[in-house]
């Protein structure tokens, strides 16, 4: 055989090798052609500085930020009739947002409501699903919504859905001068959703939320952004930009026309607007809003409770009235003293006021100037009134020092201004005859004051006492005492020459007494002290405090008004039905928890709030409806379909004391499950599979990513080994819809991908590595060959 | 001198009768692996699986490399297979159980498919229903229509026209279903999946 004859069968024998090679080859894997893209992955300059990686997934935040559009039907057109922001907080669809946006209301009348989807982050929305409130608190303007159809009326299995979504973050760790990035929708679903960075320079508070009511950012953000996330530098969701449409004499200042709603061929007043609010300066903290996350993602949602007969309706125009100022607030939301001027430093200030024929839903504002000129941070734009019909209210704001002016506070209801109160900061310290840090209590036996708090419980003595100073011997002062905001005659008031020779103490012998015994309701105190020069009195302290149930506890001092808590399946007639327990089997669909009460008030303002293990999911401030006492009032909790195994907890506030000590009850283990709250905390994974001979995208390809650790030879073809899998776009672009759970630098977790298309040979790659200092997204490329 | 040159050279002369011979075997022996390659590759594409689910009593013979998913989160299956690399449409094979009295044939089954098929199927739209056999076993068979869109609203996937049939018996007072979408302008293509699948399954 010569040379060339053995050169020919060897090439021919090559050929004939390569040609069953091509045969087999579909078997096989070829894993040099993935390869994670230049943008993503471990992060090495980062890794090797130890620091943690700060990420704020602008992109992630984009896409999880949506447009919400309340819509209606007119002559059988869709028109859109509000609209505003909101962000998505789980993967199934849960979006969080101002309630005012989504409730059925006299600027937005609508029957439904569109959510519309960032796809691509530079351009503006498109409308994609459908939303039902599922949980909202009109008080705190925070509502939470569930996608629940497509546009074209199919139902969505919330469990198909993998939105992209953040997570809520620690508000309570907000510091002033820290940069917040406000993401939301700046127009009227023509422009891109838009970040804006914001300083967090104040934070106000408010009756019945407390401190940190409100986050207060400048520059303002525009209006329509209300609803949508503000975000810390770790891209974790702490607030909420919230405005409602500005008023003026109860019509909205700002509304556009857009659509021909009448149906008149041209665009005039009489079709229906969109209102616009004002620029946003007030973020609602994340805080109130993680119970209400929490309660729509556990399904759970406050059941059916003892009804009472409502409180009539009353025409009386709302009021504002008795403004004065306190430099501190007690547990109880009382004053802690009031104030005529404050001295130079000051760092918080309490606005107090009275209120009466309020409605919840009702808007009010304070503005606030100072030497004449607008000051929003110390203003409170338009939000929406959740304290009931009267009480006492504050706001309050704390920032590293009050500048020095003449300040004009001035409240407005429905866009009408109501009262206002001038207000001096700057100089020394004031050496003015002050009263302070009023509390209440009843009398021993040997006549002492006992007890210390603003629920007092029915008897024949009420004490009072004070803090004073800068009092001088034979200065004049006095005090009066109310019920339901009626002054009290006899040893109730009086007028009284100070005999204390120290300039400063606590006063104790302040009492009113009754032979009958004082009866339940809302009490208040008003201390004055006359001015020697003017002989004018001034207001030096007040404080509310209710008076119920029996006495009881240590010293008799302690308010006994709820009792005989009782856990039931069911109720029927205000009846525990079915079992009545503390200790449910797993699967029951609702709880209901009985009590007895005794000498309350009807109108008394209480609160009561739901926790599951610990965490406080459902809250809800309230008057007080049913009879002074009785047996069987109950409060329900309800699942969707069932509640979740886990310890369910219920307590029972007034003026700030919790009237209620362990009363709990466990559904099955007695501990939600660990996977109860997806985390947004992990990888997300996109990439791009391309086509090596036309370097264009593959459209169709499947992108499967098996659970850490387990290699493709090891791959069975089921999808119980499967982490998540997609499919690429018409671009081949593809974006897996679960996170990839992250390792450490030392323990990484692995992960194995294939990537399959008909008409090309797989690829698969095993060992791609998911470290805390990988950067999210993690963006593949993949190249496939023609088969 | 390269070596193609030297091709053309040994051309231009006669070969030697063994030499012939030798080139001849060499390129069969070519075409012969060419064609076992082949072999070896259709037997792959064609080659099955025997998928056993014994707590509903259901087996049959699927296509190897197909991805199976018998754990579905929302129940509505027992268990589905899934052609991983088809394009636009995933091809695939399911299989569901549903309850049934005692007087329930497979056509009440097929009226229950067509009222949710609307609520769940976008422009899903009903061919044809007839009667047949499933081995012994009277069935009722009923193919449609519907566009299939991508549920991540992040992807710009055009929507894929889908031929879908449905396949009921009833086993005592169950109903099982057996179900084969497929987009429709592979659908004929790729029947055969189903076919094979019918002549094999056991339940």
């Amino acid at each position: 055989m010569n040379k060339q004859r053995l050169l020919r069968i060897w090439i021919v024998a090559v050929l004939g090798l390569f040609a069953t090679g091509l045969g087999l080859i579909t078997l096989a894997p070829i894993p040099e052609q993935i390869g994670q893209a230049q943008d993503g992955g471990a992060d090495e300059d980062e890794a090797e500085s130890g620091d943690p990686l700060v990420v704020l997934n602008e992109n992630n935040i984009k896409q999880a930020t949506v447009l919400i559009m309340q819509v209606s039907d007119e002559s059988g057109d869709p028109v859109i009739r509000c609209v505003g922001s909101g962000t998505v907080v789980t993967a199934d669809g849960l979006i969080l947002t101002n309630a005012h946006l989504v409730v059925d209301n006299q600027d937005c009348q609508a029957d439904r409501i569109v959510i519309a989807l960032t796809v691509r982050v530079d351009e503006p929305p498109i409308p994609t699903y459908v939303a039902e409130v599922t949980e909202i608190s009109r008080g705190y303007d925070i509502a939470i919504l569930r996608i629940s159809n497509y546009l074209d009326g199919r139902q969505i299995d919330p469990r198909t859905l993998q939105l992209p979504f953040v997570e809520l973050g620690n508000s309570n760790q907000v510091q002033l001068d820290d940069t917040l990035v406000v993401f939301g929708y700046p127009g009227i679903a023509n422009e891109p959703v838009q970040a804006q960075l914001t300083v967090l320079n104040g934070l106000t508070s408010e009756a019945q939320v407390g401190e940190r009511a409100w986050l207060r950012v400048t520059p303002s953000i525009p209006g329509l952004m209300s609803g949508g996330g503000a975000y810390n530098r770790n891209g974790e969701l702490v607030g909420i930009p919230t405005v409602v449409p500005a008023r003026v004499a109860g019509t909205v200042v700002d509304c556009r026309q857009v659509y021909d709603t009448d149906g008149s061929g041209q665009i005039d007043n009489n079709d229906a607007c969109i209102p616009i609010a004002g620029p946003i300066t007030a973020l609602r903290p994340s805080r109130l809003a993680r119970g209400l996350v929490q309660a729509a993602a556990l399904g759970i949602q406050p059941g059916a409770a003892r009804t009472s007969a409502e409180s009539a309706l009353f025409e009386e125009q709302a009021v504002f009235s008795n403004l004065f100022i306190s430099t501190a607030i007690n547990e109880a939301g009382m004053p802690a003293n009031i104030v005529p001027a404050a001295p130079t430093g000051t760092s918080n200030l309490y606005l107090f006021f009275d209120y009466a024929n309020m409605r919840d839903g009702m808007i009010y504002e304070l503005r606030t100037t100072i030497d004449g000129r607008p000051s929003p941070i110390f203003s409170l734009p338009p939000v929406t009134w959740n304290g009931g019909q009267e009480g006492l209210w504050y706001i309050g704001t704390s920032v590293p020092q009050w500048p020095a002016g003449r300040y004009e506070f001035t409240l407005f209801i429905e866009g009408r201004q109501i009262d206002s109160l001038q207000f001096d900061v700057g100089g020394g310290p004031p050496g003015v005859p002050a009263f302070s840090d009023l509390v209440f209590g009843v009398e021993n036996a040997t006549g002492e004051l006992v007890g210390a708090n603003y629920v007092i419980p029915e008897g024949n003595i009420i004490r009072a006492k004070f803090n004073y100073r800068n009092m001088q011997p034979g200065s004049t002062w006095r005090y009066q005492w109310y019920l339901d905001g009626a002054p009290l005659g006899g040893d109730a008031a009086g007028t009284l020459t100070w005999e204390g020779t120290e300039p400063q103490g606590t006063y104790e012998d302040l009492a009113i007494r009754s032979e009958d015994g004082f009866v339940s309701g809302r009490y208040r105190l008003e201390l004055f002290i006359q001015n020697s020069e003017t002989e004018a009195f001034r207001l030096a302290a007040l404080s509310d405090f209710t008076v119920a149930g029996g006495a009881g506890g240590a010293n008799d001092a302690e308010a006994q008004i709820f009792s005989n808590f009782r856990f039931a399946q069911n109720e029927r007639a205000n009846v525990p039905l079915g079992i009545v327990s503390e200790g449910f089997s797993p699967g029951v669909p609702g709880l209901y928890v009985f009590f007895d009460w005794r000498q309350i008030s009807p109108g008394t303002p209480w609160t009561w709030r739901w926790l599951v293990d610990g965490d406080v999911l459902i809250e809800e401030n309230s008057r007080w409806t049913a009879e002074g006492s009785g047996q069987n009032y109950f409060l329900s909790l309800q699942g969707d379909p069932f509640l979740l195994d886990g310890t369910y907890s219920l307590e029972i506030e007034i003026n700030g004391i919790i009237l209620t000590e362990d009363v709990s009850a466990e559904v099955g283990q007695g501990q939600l499950p660990i996977e109860a709250f997806a985390s947004a905390e992990g990888i997300q994974m996109v990439g791009n599979v391309t086509d090596a001979e036309t370097n264009t995208g593959v459209s169709g390809a499947m992108v499967i990513v098996l659970d850490p650790e387990l290699s493709v030879e090891d791959f069975e073809w089921r999808v119980s080994q499967v982490r998540a899998m997609a499919q690429t776009d018409r671009e081949g672009f593809f974006q897996l819809p679960a996170l990839l759970q992250r390792g450490t630098l030392e323990e990484p977790v692995l992960y194995s991908i294939l990537i399959f298309a008909d008409g090309y040979y797989p690829v698969s790659q095993d060992g791609i590595a998911v470290t805390d200092r990988t950067r999210s997204p993690l963006a593949l490329e993949a190249i496939l060959n023609r088969d | 001198m390269r070596a193609f040159d030297r091709f053309d050279e040994l051309d231009q002369q006669s070969l030697p009768q063994g030499t012939q011979v030798n080139s001849l075997l060499a390129i069969a022996t070519v075409l012969a692996m060419l064609g076992l390659g082949v072999v070896i590759r259709n037997n792959t594409l064609a080659a099955t699986t025997v998928y056993e689910d014994r707590i509903n009593g259901v087996t049959a013979q699927l296509p190897a490399n197909w991805l199976i998913d018998a754990e579905p989160e929302d129940q509505t299956y027992i268990f589905r297979a899934t052609d991983t690399g088809g394009i636009p449409f995933k091809t695939y094979i399911q299989v569901s159980i549903v309850t049934v009295g005692a007087d329930a044939n497979p056509r009440n089954v097929i009226d229950a498919l067509n009222v949710l098929g609307p609520a769940r199927l976008s422009i899903y739209h009903v061919v044809s229903i007839e009667e047949t056999r499933l081995g012994d076993d009277v069935a009722t068979r009923i193919t449609y229509f519907y566009v299939d869109t991508e549920e991540n609203p992040f992807l710009e996937t055009e929507p894929t026209v889908v031929e879908g049939v449905d396949l009921v018996v009833i086993r005592r007072n169950q109903a099982l279903i057996f179900t084969f979408r497929d987009a429709a302008a592979t659908f004929e293509e790729n029947e055969f999946y189903f076919r094979n699948f019918l002549e094999t399954v056991e339940y």
